[in-house]
């Protein structure tokens, strides 16, 4: 979908982005993670040319994006920013509908296209009028979101979208943004420089550092063979734990051939849902000193135990 | 109980100005000093009408209340004072007449004048308290000046020695009233034709801001008369020179220089709110813009312009109101307007002359005031300025 060769950005005497490839498949959610000043967010602009490139090209499904003026290119990207940036004039379906409009859809298309965004985006009807004053942080998120996806784009490039909302609804808006994502099918390039965001959401994620892409890989990957001390220590001594963050208790039980009849839990064994992570399981082990707690989800109550986290990791990550 | 300092002090200056200035004045002509009449002598049956009104303010000033119900009451209060005040004068300089002496004449007299400063300071004080109800707030500041403006209009003040200047004047009036108007607002007109572009000029550009403000800042800074004064030399050259423009009205005295100095005055105000507006504008909104594929035409007329719309038009009243009082100088240059008449009042020492130039001025910018803000009230969008 996105193939990036051999592009470079210099200001100045800085190289912000040197010789950097990076190959995102369709449908893929690539994370692009660094320490701050590493060039991830010009990478990112560099694909929808709010950044032009000194050299190297960009590849958009087989397309050069120099073809084109960069206001079509960009019209055919969603892009994302921690700001959001939502337009404070204008009310939540306007501001949502700026992308349909250039396109110039009818009326009736454009109303029915922000109905379904904001039921996707968990908003009820009531906030089509709303002005973004009107919002929280994370509604306000949801909309950049949903006005991001208005006209349908294959292609979305977010830049630390959720960075400037609470611990709690960063954690919801990461979720749900993945299910919509892998439901819709949409490539995703995203920016963060956030380990613990990164393993929850990437399929692959590319470790950039002074302009240069150090390794691109699976979260898995990247913590069985890390390309060097850099990508080592910036993921940091805890990435093991943050991989468990990948992966629900609904899918370990599985992974680990739990027993399937239900099993009543012994009174006092700490319970979690099956929607919570392994890691959350670890934690709530330690927490309450046993090695081993009661997960319920729809049909049964099944038992997950401390030895259970290791075979977790022993599987694809 | 609490104290509205502002309130309580406009309704004791008005009580105490009614009580105990002159009210009127009697004068043989129109330029010989003459007799003052207390409020308790000419205003006859408004009197103790007057009393009853202004004591009521104080008291309302002294006992505040639940903000916008008390603001309302006192400002509606100030504005019945108004129309009172200047009924009771028109009313008095009819009785006062006496038709064996025809020169005589009846003026204003000081009490009045500090009265309806003191009502002004109410209206102002309750003004600023009701914000947050904007009609209200209009309604309040323009029911008192349109009452005194129905009196005038009705004929009911006819026996005032203003009037009686006005009626001697009527024609140069209404052309030097029309001029003053063409002065102002052409002169706005084209500093916001030319502000406007230049604002958004430094905000893309921002290295020609300090050129710009440079520029625009000298003419602010020059005051108005020297500024005057430089042009007559230039201006009179260039007639001379060019005899086609000097038919065109172009000339050393005259509505050019005043038309050239004016529009130079209006761009300080409408280029920097412009620039100050653009400021306003979230970086994020601007980003986002560019980045969902908005053209720079387009980001500019669908974002940028309507945030920044608020205060460019702040620009452009501050303009405005400054411009009126200005056009007063071109008087000095033979181009005309209100001042023209305020300078002929100076020259034969007839006051009732000067205020006739100078009432409309000061009336034509309290009356933009209010009306440019109601129109940005109309105007602005409605989630700008809401903390967005």
């Amino acid at each position: 979908m996105i193939s990036v060769r051999g592009v470079s950005k210099r200001f100045g005497e800085l190289a912000a982005v040197d010789r950097a490839d990076l190959e995102v498949r369709d449908g893929e959610l690539a994370v692009l993670i660094g320490p701050s000043g590493c060039g991830k967010s010009t990478l990112l602009r560099l694909i929808n040319r709010l950044v032009e490139a000194d050299e190297g090209q960009v590849l958009i499904a087989g397309s050069d994006t120099r073809s084109a003026r960069p206001e079509t290119l960009r019209r055919s990207i969603g892009y994302v920013i921690q700001s959001v940036g939502l337009f404070p004039h204008l009310t939540v379906c306007e501001n949502i509908a700026t992308v349909p409009r250039l396109h110039h859809w009818d009326r009736a298309r454009i109303a029915a296209r922000v109905d379904e965004l904001l039921a996707m985006m968990g908003l009820d009807a009531a906030y089509r009028d709303k002005l973004p004053a009107e919002l929280s942080g994370g509604e306000a998120q949801r909309v950049g979101v949903a006005r991001a996806l208005a006209a349908d784009p294959r292609l979305l490039l977010m830049d630390e979208p959720f960075g400037s909302v609470d611990p709690l609804t960063r954690v919801r808006l990461q979720t749900e943004f993945r299910r919509i994502q892998r439901r819709l099918g949409k490539t995703v390039l995203f920016v963060t420089h956030d380990v613990e965001e990164a393993v929850r959401l990437a399929d692959s994620i590319a470790v950039m550092k002074a302009g240069r892409i150090l390794q691109h890989a699976s979260p898995g990957e990247l913590s069985r063979s890390p390309a060097g001390p850099f990508v080592n220590d910036f993921l940091g001594s805890d990435y093991g734990l943050q991989l468990l963050g990948r992966f629900r208790l609904r899918e370990a039980l599985e992974l680990s051939a739990a027993p399937a009849a239900p099993r009543v839990a012994p009174p006092g064994t700490p319970l979690l849902s099956a929607e919570a992570t392994v890691k959350d399981a670890l934690s709530l082990m330690i927490a309450s000193g046993t090695d081993r707690i009661a997960v319920r989800d729809a049909e049964r109550l099944a038992e997950f135990r401390l030895a259970d986290v290791l075979r977790v990791l022993g599987g694809p990550a | 109980m609490r104290l509205n300092p502002v309130g309580l002090a406009g309704a004791g200056l008005s009580l105490a100005a009614l009580a105990g200035l002159p009210f009127l004045v009697l004068r043989p002509s129109r330029v010989l000093s003459g007799t003052a009449l207390s409020a308790a002598q000419a205003a006859g049956w408004a009197f103790p009408a007057l009393l009853a009104v202004l004591a009521a303010l104080v008291l309302l000033a002294l006992w505040e209340r639940q903000a916008t119900a008390w603001a309302a009451a006192a400002g509606f209060l100030a504005d019945l004072a108004l129309g009172l005040l200047f009924a009771a004068a028109g009313w008095a300089s009819r009785r006062l007449a006496d038709p064996t002496r025809p020169a005589a004449r009846v003026s204003l007299g000081a009490g009045l004048w500090v009265c309806v400063l003191g009502l002004y300071l109410v209206l102002f004080a309750c003004g600023r308290k009701l914000q947050r109800s904007p009609w209200l707030k209009s309604a309040v500041l323009i029911a008192g000046p349109l009452a005194v403006l129905t009196l005038l209009l009705a004929g009911q003040l006819g026996g005032l020695s203003l009037l009686k200047e006005f009626a001697n004047r009527r024609d140069t009036f209404a052309a030097e009233f029309a001029r003053h108007l063409a002065l102002a607002f052409g002169s706005v007109a084209a500093g916001a034709a030319v502000g406007v572009p230049l604002g958004l000029l430094m905000h893309r550009r921002s290295r020609s801001e300090k050129y710009v403000f440079f520029v625009v800042n000298l003419a602010q800074t020059i005051p108005t008369l020297s500024l005057l004064g430089l042009l007559i030399v230039p201006l009179a050259l260039l007639a001379q020179r060019f005899p086609l423009l000097g038919s065109l009205g172009i000339r050393g005295v005259g509505w050019t220089p005043a038309g050239i100095v004016l529009f130079l005055y209006a761009l300080l105000p409408v280029a920097g709110n412009t620039l100050a507006g653009f400021r306003t504008v979230p970086p994020g909104a601007v980003e986002a813009a560019r980045g969902m594929g908005l053209r720079p035409v387009e980001r500019l007329v669908r974002v940028e312009l309507p945030l920044a719309f608020p205060v460019i038009v702040a620009g452009v009243r501050t303009a405005l109101t400054q411009n009126l009082g200005n056009a007063i100088l071109a008087g000095l240059i033979g181009g005309g307007g209100l001042g023209s008449i305020i300078f002929l009042g100076l020259a034969q020492a007839a006051p009732d002359l000067i205020l006739l130039g100078a009432l409309p001025v000061a009336g034509l910018a309290l009356a933009c005031e209010v009306l440019l803000d109601a129109a940005v009230r109309v105007l602005t969008p409605r989630g700008v300025g809401s903390g967005a």
